[in-house]
């Protein structure tokens, strides 16, 4: 039957706005990326502590590799979700280049001598902070969020303390984005 | 929500303007969701929409028919699949239509 009324009208948007919430509400953290995510720091994080050497070899290597890893497989997952979205993809690229050329930008402030390798590790906490925070605030995503918090504390943690804050700040990191992950599949679960 | 006094007029121009193929739930909602995304799947479809395979069937062929939507259909994993994606045409039918509806609501476009 046409809607021919604005209360009908009213009723007919509202089930289509809620067709549309619910196909944004799957943009949360995919278990697959929480994973590959979550190992990369488990491993990476502590060698800061342990290993100090490597540390640039593993992230030159981990870091774009995981973009990489993390772009197909979110290219996967939306075509398994039953969408194709190239402009998703494409913020998703955008986003992560903005991270890297800020990060390549401020290592200039190491190289023209303006702050040491202690004043560029907390500048690159707070960049990474901030991205974390702005996918959280867009993508509505609380484990994001947690996260984005968690390199804040990390923040103030690495001005006071010296020994271990990289192991502990890998685990805790790790943990919350598993699990973080875990909670919001079994929260999409229980919705559906 | 009621009209507004001073609007009937334009609100019964608005109701004429509505596109009869889009007054349908369903085939709005498609519509909508199409336009939000490149390419979707009739099982996502169905799912956001909540409507039966024969009924969102139906409705897609109505908008297919119109060439307001395509349908591209490819296998992936062994399974045949079945891709929507919005027109040109079926975009500009939509806008229309939106337009009108607000129109009809009273609501600020």
């Amino acid at each position: 039957m046409a809607p021919t009324t604005p209360s009908q009208i009213e009723q007919d948007l509202q089930y289509i706005r809620t067709a549309v919430e619910c196909r944004y509400r799957r943009g949360s953290m995919p278990m697959e990326i929480a994973l590959l995510w979550g190992l990369l720091v488990l491993i990476g994080f502590p060698l800061a502590d342990f290993a100090p050497g490597i540390v640039p070899i593993y992230w030159m290597i981990a870091c774009p590799g995981g973009m990489i890893l993390q772009y197909w497989l979110l290219a996967r997952r939306i075509k398994r979700h039953g969408e194709q979205d190239r402009l998703a993809l494409k913020s998703y690229v955008s986003g992560s280049v903005g991270l890297f050329v800020a990060l390549g930008l401020s290592s200039l402030l190491v190289i023209k001598g303006v702050i040491g390798l202690k004043g560029i590790q907390e500048v690159t906490i707070l960049l990474l902070g901030l991205f974390y925070f702005l996918i959280g605030v867009g993508a509505k995503n609380r484990t994001m969020i947690w996260l984005a918090g968690m390199w804040a504390g990390a923040y103030l943690a690495f001005l006071f303390i010296d020994r271990y804050v990289w192991t502990v700040f890998g685990v805790v990191f790790a943990v919350v984005l598993i699990g973080g992950a875990l909670v919001e599949r079994t929260q999409h679960a229980t919705e559906a | 929500m009621p009209l507004k006094r001073e609007q009937p007029e334009r609100a019964l121009d608005a109701l004429q303007n509505l596109d009869p193929l889009l007054e349908h739930r369903s085939r709005l909602g498609a519509c909508v969701l199409l336009a939000t995304v490149e390419r979707a799947s009739f099982a996502r479809l169905k799912e956001l929409l909540k409507e039966s395979d024969g009924n969102l069937g139906a409705h897609l062929r109505r908008l297919e028919d119109a060439t307001y939507v395509e349908v591209k259909k490819e296998f992936v994993e062994r399974k045949p699949i079945s891709w929507y994606a919005l027109t040109a045409n079926g975009r500009t039918a939509l806008k229309l239509h939106l337009k009108a509806l607000a129109q009809v609501i009273g609501k600020p476009q």
